[in-house]
């Protein structure tokens, strides 16, 4: 008899499922009963069986529930307990992962609850056409069963469908008993403690498969909190589980990651190349492999037909045709044997390309061309003998724009769960010749020793295409947030329906991935930011040559506009680049149409191609280069490589769900907690001292939890709206978690800045603030800052400067300044230093151009503050305090808040032609700028004079340039006034 | 099923007159000789059951009285219910300090606030300097209410937060009393006790 066994398997079920919800409950609340039951509706039962799938196949994963009762006891209750139906819904993951449980709906049983059962009627169960057998008769048996919460309206009752008899037997016991216990009960019962079954999540986000999005990773946490002031807390509850969120991630790297496991490197090799519709006629091993960088240039192959070219490319690609080309590439080495591996090979190769096919015919019917054949064929060419070793993994491909990822076979079984996904952008967004591809796959070391599974990380690769030409800065920023947007990995599941039985339309909603759900993201192709930068400039800069090379590099890069969408916030944000060391990739033209460097004399050049990447604490990312090949000259642009290691802690899965599920269950329901959370601070005041611009103060706050549960603790500003610290002071943790006992020492500094500077400088000298740190359900503590401020002669108005009746730290009050009218004619801190120069540092090698000794520069500075003579009696003894004094100088005309000559002067000064008309212009400015001016220009020629290297001239113009007529490089719109006219003005009075 | 109501009350005063050992005796029914001085607002709640069954929960900030953090208070007493404003019966300038609070109130809160007067240390009453007439003439003519407490003895203190409790409107949500979203609000989102409406507000006058 198969009897017996069907109901031992049910109460088997049954008794997996107690133990599955026990885990996810308190220790005060025990599961007495478990059901598996698909949801139908949450009104009237009858209207819902018209709704019931016909088969048990047919009922959708999302409608799966878990029915628990379960019983909650207090210490002064003794056995008797609180009874509550609790609903669990299992959230399905993508396939890698395991089911996720939130708690739906927590049901108290109490007099007025009702529940009911009835069976299906047998024709819709027959309808289904499953075979029925008598022995198995139950488990095709359905049931429906309501549940209604006291007094609740009809609307909110709740119909479920299950098959498990046995365990709705079970439940229906469970409930009544509890309905009979609660009926005994003469008081009202307390049920706060439900209040954790309610609408939040079981189990921390940082247990689920998939990464959490990147973006909010890297916002500080405080950031994510919620609104809050002195006397209005805010969501205390939302900002508890976000608190405790950061604090599990952190135990999770400072515990976990920093000393477990080895890490395994990933070494992967990026590329990104625009290949301006050309066919692959060259060798691309350069690209590809770093001993191959410095070899001879290969001259083009002779064009092969594309027909031809395909032809062989099909080999090392299709796993079903021989591999004749392959075989030829790698002198007949079928076997990896005897191609030696190497450790610094790359275990993967990421190639971006752009521009692949440039034909119409490719927009409108974008199908897989000959071409991505082609290319795969000649990167497996260009890998030499090494190419055995790989295969390819994914590629992906939109119109012009191909993603191919090519792996170390040995690796292969590594990497799983490969998906891909592609977005057009722009104007013409639909078809695609702008836009982004795209792949995301998990990559988990395979460990030899134990079969235990390694938790996987995500990595995921863009290649996008942006909007093309100068002044289309905005399109492109606006191209980068659309591809973040709408650039999606499906996941081939489908999302939780409404709970509405008649809505089966919406049932499929897909669920998307983004591509900041990942461990790290790195993100190639033709970016297509230009330089803001006069043309001439540009080259101009590009033609330097010598010393003055690199930091005419180092200048132009300034002008990126990619770099400058980064600084601005405007695209990119959180991405890293490495730094840029080789020229423009863009755009190379041929002979007649050619500069002297190669570029296109039609356009501006430009890094137009680009390699970024962003990563959580999860994995280390290390590039180890950066570079262009400017020996494949196929195409307009040239190939770009960056060679990155990426190193993953090996974590075992479950030890890394037990570590969390430890932290989780000592955090897991702080907000719950009756007890008082209860934080010592150690100072209600705080002095800072003095501080200034050079010489920050720093303090610590010293805080405990010296209550009985962990404890979450904010700053927070004194009203809505404003800042939590007043501008002069920064604080290293501005929310955090404490478990009892435990203690914090909280960094507090004053920083300035130059803006600030600038405004402390004519401000009262005595700050102070009182900062409020608000412990979550407790206690607001009060600490005040107070600090004096010493002011500096740097980053304040000439015109400022000029009316000081002395040393500036002398300065009691502003009431004290000299009227305007009554002001000195230079400051007298530029005439100290330009004496000082003048009278010692003619034979100092390197001034301006070298840094000085940095404890000289303090001294310096200081002097110039106080008025103190300066210390230095052999100054020709030590060539080190002369150039800090060159650096003091420079640093001094930098920082003031308006350059010498005002900004709005500066195009007119850059199209000065002849001396004559350069000092014309400065007749214009106020008497002192004019005096500091002719001073310090004065001071520059003589030096340049005395100077026996001739190029000295060029190199001060160059540095001063910058220093006294600098580039406002945030004024994105246009290209901002010729760098080369300002230079020349500069000159006109140098030399 | 009884009806529940949530209020914001406040604690201002003079420093070391005592309020938040009114608030310890009020919630925990303890008392401290040795208190330290508030630094910051203390955040604390309470229930009182009426004679009716209703429940009135009081979501209490306990104020510093220091001088030096007097501009802070209006952050705490902004969107409160009723406001307990303190004096040590053996400090006739901390009545002085009370009547500016209250002049502060009446100019700066919400206008519908409740103003309870309360004269603590009424233990120490051999050492008294305010008199029981001259406080409650001034309660009269302020129109608010008025009581002495004693903190160490435990003399009042119910009685006042109960006045107080009776007084408050009794016929509006919680939630739209307690200002919105003032005083932390981790436990609010659970509405196992649906609320059903009340009756009419008494307006009792203060019989403590
Ligand atoms: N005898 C007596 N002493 C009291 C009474 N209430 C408070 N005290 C004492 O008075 C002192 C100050 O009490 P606190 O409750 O700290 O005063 P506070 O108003 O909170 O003061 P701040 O926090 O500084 O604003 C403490 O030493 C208490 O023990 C009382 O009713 N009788
Ligand atoms: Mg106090």
């Amino acid at each position: 008899m198969s009897q017996p066994f069907a109901l031992l398997s049910g109460r088997a079920m049954s008794d997996r499922l107690k133990l599955v919800v026990q885990g996810l409950l308190r220790p005060s609340e025990i599961v007495n009963a478990a059901t598996e039951a698909y949801i139908i509706s949450t009104q009237d039962g009858t209207s819902g069986l018209d709704n019931i799938p016909r088969a048990r196949s047919d009922l959708p994963h999302g409608r799966k529930r878990v029915v628990a009762v379960v019983t909650h006891f207090e210490p002064q209750d003794g056995d008797r307990g609180q009874g509550c139906v609790i609903v669990i819904k299992m959230a399905q993951g993508p396939p890698s992962s395991k089911h996720e449980y939130s708690f739906e709906r927590a049901i108290p049983i109490t007099d007025g609850f009702s529940m009911s059962m009835a069976q299906m009627p047998s024709n819709t169960v027959q309808a289904t056409g499953l075979p029925r057998y008598t022995q198995s008769n139950s488990a095709n048996t359905a049931f429906t069963l309501t549940i209604a919460a006291d007094k609740a309206p009809e609307a909110e009752r709740l119909t479920l469908l299950t098959y498990d008899s046995e365990g709705l037997r079970t439940t229906l016991t469970e409930c009544r008993r509890c309905k009979e216990i609660s009926a005994l009960q003469a008081e009202p019962q307390d049920l706060s403690w439900l209040a954790a079954y309610i609408e939040r999540p079981s189990r921390p986000a940082i247990l689920s498969s998939v990464p959490p999005d990147l973006r909010m990773l890297q916002k500080p946490v405080h950031t994510l909190l919620s609104p809050a002031s002195a006397g209005q807390p805010g969501d205390e509850a939302f900002d508890m589980a976000i608190i405790r969120e950061d604090w599990i991630r952190r135990r999770v790297r400072d515990q976990l990651l920093a000393s477990t496991a080895p890490r395994s490197s990933l070494r992967i090799r990026v590329g990104t190349f625009n290949v301006n519709g050309k066919m692959p006629t060259q060798d691309l091993s350069s690209w590809l492999r770093d001993d191959r960088i410095y070899e001879q240039f290969i001259p083009p192959l002779k064009e092969i037909s594309p027909l031809s070219l395909s032809d062989l490319a099909q080999s090392p690609l299709s796993t079903d045709t021989s591999n004749d080309a392959r075989d030829s590439i790698a002198a007949g080495a079928d076997d990896k044997t005897r191609v030696a591996e190497d450790q610094g090979d790359p275990d993967l190769f990421v190639l971006a390309f752009q521009e692949l096919d440039l034909s119409a015919e490719a927009l409108l019917y974008s199908t897989k061309t000959v071409r991505e054949d082609a290319w795969c064929a000649a990167v497996f060419a260009g890998l030499g003998e090494k190419a055995v070793l790989y295969e390819k993994l994914v590629s992906k491909q939109l119109v012009g724009m191909l993603l191919l990822v090519i792996v170390r076979k040995r690796l292969r079984e590594s990497f799983s769960d490969i998906r891909s996904a592609s977005v057009g952008a722009g104007i013409m967004g639909m078809m695609g010749n702008k836009g982004a591809t795209a792949v995301r796959m998990a990559y988990a070391p395979t460990s030899s020793e134990e079969a235990a599974s390694t938790r996987p990380s995500t990595l995921t690769f863009v290649n996008s295409h942006l909007a093309a030409f100068d002044e289309m800065v905005d399109r492109r920023n606006a191209d980068f947030h659309d591809i973040c947007k709408r650039l999606l990995f499906d996941t081939g599941m489908t999302g939780q329906e409404p709970l509405a039985p008649d809505d089966v339309s919406s049932e499929s909603n897909p669920i998307t991935l983004n591509i900041f759900e990942t461990d790290v993201l790195f993100w190639m192709g033709d970016l297509n930011y230009r330089l803001n930068l006069p043309e001439t400039d540009v080259r101009y800069l590009l033609s330097s040559s010598g010393k003055i090379r690199k930091s005419n590099m180092e200048l132009l890069l300034r002008f990126d506009q990619l770099y400058l969408a980064q600084y601005m916030q405007k695209a990119f944000e959180n991405f890293k680049e490495h730094p840029i060391r080789h020229a423009p990739s863009y755009r190379f033209a041929t002979d007649a149409m050619a500069d002297t460097l190669g570029y296109d004399t039609k356009r501006k050049p430009a890094w137009t191609d680009r390699i970024l990447h962003t990563h959580s604490a999860m994995v280390d990312v290390e590039q180890s280069s950066y570079g262009s090949h400017p020996d494949i000259s196929m195409s307009d642009h040239k190939p770009i490589s960056a060679n990155f290691d990426v190193r993953v802690a090996s974590l075992d899965a479950t030890a890394f769900d037990k570590f969390v599920q430890g932290l989780w269950r000592e955090v897991g329901s702080i907000e719950e907690s009756d007890e008082v959370p209860r934080l010592r601070v150690d100072a209600t005041f705080i002095d800072f001292g003095t501080f200034s611009y050079r010489k920050p103060s720093q303090r610590s706050l010293h805080v405990e939890n010296i209550g009985k549960t962990p404890c979450t603790y904010r700053f927070i500003a004194t009203t809505l709206g404003t800042n939590i610290f007043p501008e002069w002071l920064e604080v290293d943790q501005v929310s955090g978690l404490l478990l009892p006992g435990e203690s914090t020492d909280i960094n507090i500094s004053t920083r300035v800045d130059k803006a600030l500077a600038t405004k402390l400088n004519i401000s009262q000298t005595e700050v102070t603030r009182t900062l409020i740190l608000h412990t979550a359900m407790g206690k607001d503590h009060f600490i005040t800052a107070v600090a004096k401020y010493e002011r500096t002669s740097f980053a304040n108005n000439l015109s400022m400067l000029a009316r000081l009746p002395g040393p500036i730290r002398g300065l009691k009050s502003l009431n004290d300044l000299l009227p305007a009218d009554h002001a000195v004619t230079a400051p007298r801190e530029v005439m100290r230093l330009i004496n000082w120069l003048m009278t010692n540092a003619t034979n100092a090698e390197g001034l301006f151009l070298q840094a000085g000794d940095s404890k000289a520069v303090d001294t310096i500075c200081e002097c110039l503050d106080t008025g103190v003579e300066f210390p230095f009696h052999h100054p020709e003894k030590e060539p080190v305090v002369a150039l800090a004094f060159g650096e003091v100088f420079m640093r001094f005309l930098e920082m003031l808040p308006d350059p010498v000559i005002p900004v709005s002067m500066f195009s007119r000064c850059a199209e000065v032609s002849s001396k004559n008309q350069a000092f014309e212009l400065l007749e214009e400015l106020p008497a002192v700028n004019l005096n500091v001016w002719i001073s310090t220009t004065a001071i520059l020629h003589y030096f340049a004079q005395q100077d026996p290297v001739s190029s000295r001239i060029e190199q001060f113009v160059a540095v001063f340039t910058s220093v006294l007529l600098p580039d406002d490089p945030t004024a994105l719109a246009s290209p901002s006034t010729s760098l080369r006219g300002k230079r020349a003005f500069l000159r006109y009075f140098i030399s | 099923m009884s009806k529940q109501l949530q209020f914001k009350l406040v604690l201002l005063g003079e420093s070391a007159v005592g309020k938040s050992s009114l608030v310890l005796r009020f919630v925990k029914d303890q008392f401290d000789d040795y208190r330290e001085s508030t630094i910051g607002a203390a955040f604390l709640t309470q229930t009182v059951t009426l004679e009716d069954q209703t429940t009135v929960k009081f979501e209490i900030w306990d104020t510093a009285g220091q001088e030096r953090y007097k501009s802070l208070a209006p952050m705490y007493y902004r969107n409160a219910n009723c406001a307990v404003v303190v004096y040590d019966i053996t400090q006739s300038a901390s009545l002085e300090k009370a009547r500016s609070w209250i002049r502060e109130l009446q100019r700066q809160a919400d206008p519908s606030i409740i103003i309870a007067l309360c004269g603590n240390k009424a233990d120490l009453s051999a050492r008294r300097q305010v008199s029981q007439e001259e406080a409650k003439k001034y309660a009269d003519e302020e129109g608010l209410m008025w009581g002495e407490t004693s903190a160490k003895s435990g003399e009042g203190v119910q009685e006042i937060f109960a006045a107080i409790a009776k007084k408050l409107p009794q016929n509006t949500p919680a939630s739209a009393r307690a200002g919105g979203r003032a005083g932390p609000s981790g436990r609010t989102g659970v509405d196992l006790n649906k609320q059903a409406a009340g009756a009419p507000g008494q307006d009792e006058p203060c019989n403590c």
